[in-house]
């Protein structure tokens, strides 16, 4: 599974990061990169089993606090 | 200029259809309003109403800026810093929504498929919208019309087909419930799907002729209403109080197609409609992700987001609910709440901020 | 060009390993399923769920549809299993059966006398929850044990199962049974007040042989099996629902006492509750068209009046098969016909506050029977085979 993930995020960084070279759009490059290694840390540390703060619950928590503060 | 990002442009026509499928995306799998029951399809108009009504003001707000998307006129209206804090909160909207989408569809896929596991149908999902938004908007909004048209024929088999299992009884009484929990229940059905349009003014700045933008709106989102209303008619009156149980009651309506012993099994047809519609919503959700998020870190190209962002969306598809029944609560009781900023609060106050202060397109460019 | 050729390889790897489906599931690896029979059996307090289930055999059936084999060998198996739950029954199939069952195919839900008894809820959760099962399915209730049911032969049927859901189907025929689907029967099963009825069906002999026959229905109060309607009772419910498609009214003539026959060939029904003063009363409007069919007794219709006399018998006729019907729900305290939901669809107001008690305001509620009954035709002759 693991082997499955750095072979596919391998395959995306080989697919976009020649042409941004050959154009020299560092910046593009450093943004390609910076949010490709995010998005390959989260999912590692998905795949070894490392529980990830899930979004949804913060929004929950988030909306049950405005609507207890409403008088409703 | 956003020109930088998007050279492409598109037709009213596409827009309208565009606007009408991504409408009808994931919400004619799960109908909106359900605990309104029999009077479901009531509310849904209610809804549709209220939909109308945000779709007219996107558009205004978009005509105030013709050419811009959000993320660049927000600086404007609120300020360098609020205004980027705020691009980035409705970019999250629509990235949030898109793993949502994703979630959805792949949940139903599994629902018929149990033994599979869910990232194989989020995976193959996310890649063909990943290549839908790398080749733009143009291409997106492309596959509008055909899209529509596939719906509303398969509509029609469904129904005439289904005609003859409706029972007039199933809708009364009609309206048995308070007068709160309709309004509630309806408010629920144009936040989900009416007002999740709110995207596309990230994409009205690519219409071609600016006059027609809100006839060719609104027409979308009366088309793509109206094909979930006479859906929602159809399950009332077929399943009856069954629809309540249903997770997915628009599918088990059309599992009860039978004529003849012959024409049966129709429910292929509707779960192609499903895949196309969520594909519809899905790319546009992820274009526009990807789009504002190139803009608001003054890239000069989008491409090289889209398969970091659609891997991300993918892992937040699979992170967002640990259990349908969670998916379920959220649907039905936070969404409405927490789509309410993006949806009515920030657009609203976009648009008094830039009508009063009389903020325009000028103010842009001199700057 | 080399570009292009590690997009090939890629391709072709990626398509060789995920080819085919993750579920993908051949017709040698399934059992399917063309009917379920659910039982209970019971040990003290111990109570386990026992499933019949008659499985095709795909090879036998396109063998033997040219030359028969004396019926020595049966197109399909017979199976049965038990477990905790329905699901854990179905599950233990694969202890014995080598192939998962496949339930696309389903044709009928036969549920034992006892295990009705004790309540179908939870028994049916299953075949609504599962995706592979389809709501279409007949449900019907048999006296004694299913097992015995799906052993047994059905009309001319290969396979039993497809015979007991053509005689569903052909019942309409003889309107003296309620052939009920799953769904509509969940959709029933939801109401707090109505009692839905199902076809009922039982072994007889023919030819020295099992068979199967529809006879009368069986209805539930509360999910439970309540009683058993006759084929009379039946019918009666049937015109209440205006369900009755087609049957037999036979008449006796006014002369001579012997019978004639008027064949039904259409039926229409309206239920019309009205509240006043706090109670409650139903009219039932019956409207019938029929054609006479056969007549035994030599009876003249030629003259208006004559025929007219017919009509009255005719419309006696229905009216005391519903009154039986009505008589029979009234007894045991059950809404088969669905009034209850008339009344809440009619008067959503002051339903709330009936609804608890329905079950002891159901039996005393007023019902009006009216029955528009017509003969239209009488066949190719005009006279009896009398001489004048």
């Amino acid at each position: 599974m693991i082997l499955l993930l750095v072979l596919a995020f391998i395959g995306m960084a080989l697919f976009e990061a020649p042409g941004l070279v050959r154009r020299r759009w560092w910046r593009e490059l450093a943004v390609f990169a910076a949010t490709l290694g995010l998005a390959f840390m989260l999912s590692l540390m998905r795949v070894i089993g490392v529980d990830l703060p899930n979004p949804n619950k913060i929004i929950t928590l988030l909306v049950h606090m405005f609507l207890n503060v409403l008088p409703t | 200029m956003v020109t930088v990002l998007e050279k492409g442009r598109i037709s009213s026509l596409h827009l309208t259809a565009t606007i009408a499928v991504f409408i009808i995306g994931t919400s004619v799998l799960l109908p909106p309003a359900r605990d309104a029951k029999q009077s479901e399809w009531l509310a849904v108009s209610a809804g549709m109403i209220m939909g109308l009504l945000y779709n007219a003001m996107y558009v205004m707000l978009a005509v105030q800026f013709p050419g811009r998307i959000p993320i660049e006129y927000n600086d404007i209206i609120f300020g360098r810093y609020l205004g980027k804090a705020i691009s980035a909160l409705q970019l999250w909207f629509a990235f949030h929504l898109g793993s949502l989408v994703l979630r959805n569809i792949s949940e139903f896929f599994v629902s018929i498929m149990p033994e599979t596991p869910i990232i194989a149908f989020a995976v193959l999902m996310m890649l063909v919208c990943a290549s839908a938004a790398r080749n733009g908007i143009e291409t997106i909004a492309d596959c509008g019309p055909l899209i529509m048209l596939i719906c509303f024929l398969t509509l029609f088999f469904d129904i005439s087909l289904g005609m003859k299992d409706i029972k007039v009884s199933n809708y009364l009484p009609l309206l048995n419930m308070s007068l709160n929990k309709f309004f509630r229940e309806s408010y629920g059905a144009a936040s989900f799907p009416f007002a999740e349009t709110v995207i596309f003014l990230m994409i009205f700045p690519f219409v071609k002729k600016r006059e027609e933008l809100m006839t060719s709106t609104l027409k979308g989102v009366f088309l793509g209403g109206a094909f979930l209303i006479l859906e929602i008619i159809r399950n009332i009156g077929v399943l009856g109080q069954i629809e309540d149980i249903y997770t997915y009651p628009t599918f088990e309506a059309v599992r009860l197609i039978d004529v003849a012993n012959i024409v049966t099994r129709l429910e292929i047809a509707i779960s192609g409609v499903f895949i196309l519609t969520a594909f519809m919503k899905l790319s546009a959700l992820f274009y526009v992700t990807v789009l504002g998020s190139a803009h608001l870190l003054k890239m000069r190209s989008y491409l090289p987001l889209v398969l970091p962002v659609g891997s991300m969306m993918i892992l937040l598809s699979l992170i967002n609910f640990d259990n349908v029944v969670e998916n379920i609560e959220f649907a039905a009781r936070i969404y409405p709440v927490y789509s309410f900023p993006f949806e009515l609060l920030i657009p609203m106050i976009s648009l008094l901020v830039a009508k009063f202060r009389r903020l325009s397109i000028n103010k842009l460019s001199s700057e | 060009m080399k570009k292009n050729l590690i997009l090939l390889c890629i391709i072709l790897a990626v398509l060789l390993n995920s080819s085919g489906c993750w579920n993908q599931r051949e017709l040698n690896t399934i059992a399917i399923a063309a009917g379920i029979g659910i039982d209970v059996e019971k040990s003290g307090t111990h109570k386990k769920i026992k499933l019949t289930a008659q499985i095709v055999r795909p090879a036998r059936l396109s063998a033997s549809s040219g030359e028969q084999k004396g019926g020595s060998s049966s197109q399909v198996l017979v199976l049965d299993s038990t477990g905790d739950t329905v699901f854990d029954a179905v599950r233990n199939f694969t202890m014995l059966s080598s192939r998962k069952l496949f339930f696309p195919h389903n044709q009928v839900i036969v549920i034992g006398e006892e295990a009705a008894r004790d309540g179908v809820r939870p028994l049916l959760d299953f075949f609504v929850r599962d995706h592979e099962n389809r709501g279409r399915v007949w449900l019907l209730v048999c006296r004694g044990k299913a097992g015995d049911i799906l052993r047994a032969k059905a009309g001319q049927e290969e396979i039993p199962a497809l015979g007991i859901a053509q005689l569903e189907e052909a019942g309409a025929a003889a309107s003296r049974t309620r052939p009920m689907r799953l769904h509509e029967f969940v959709n029933n099963l939801l109401s707090k007040t109505t009692s839905p009825a199902v076809s009922n069906i039982e072994l007889v002999k023919q030819e020295d042989k099992k068979a199967v026959k529809l006879s009368g229905s069986a209805f539930f109060k509360d999910g439970k099996l309540a009683g058993f309607l006759d084929e009379t009772e039946s019918r009666g419910l049937l015109w209440v629902e205006g369900k009755v498609k087609s049957g037999i009214i036979a008449v006796s003539s006014p002369d001579s006492g012997e019978k004639l026959s008027l064949e039904i060939i259409r039926a229409t029904s309206k239920v019309i509750p009205h509240l006043k003063d706090g109670s409650v009363s139903v009219d039932v409007v019956i409207k019938e068209e029929g054609n006479l069919g056969d007549e035994m007794c030599g009876y003249d219709i030629t003259s208006p009046v004559k025929l007219s006399i017919i009509e009255k018998r005719q419309s006696e006729v229905i009216k005391k098969e519903v009154e039986a019907a009505i008589k029979k729900a009234r007894e045991c305290k059950a809404d088969i016909f669905g009034f209850g939901e008339a009344v809440q669809k009619k008067y959503p107001v002051e339903w709330k506050s009936m609804e608890r008690d329905w079950q002891e305001i159901f039996p005393e509620i007023e019902i009006k029977v009216a029955i528009q009954a017509k003969i239209r035709r009488v066949g190719m002759t005009v006279k009896p085979l009398e001489p004048e």
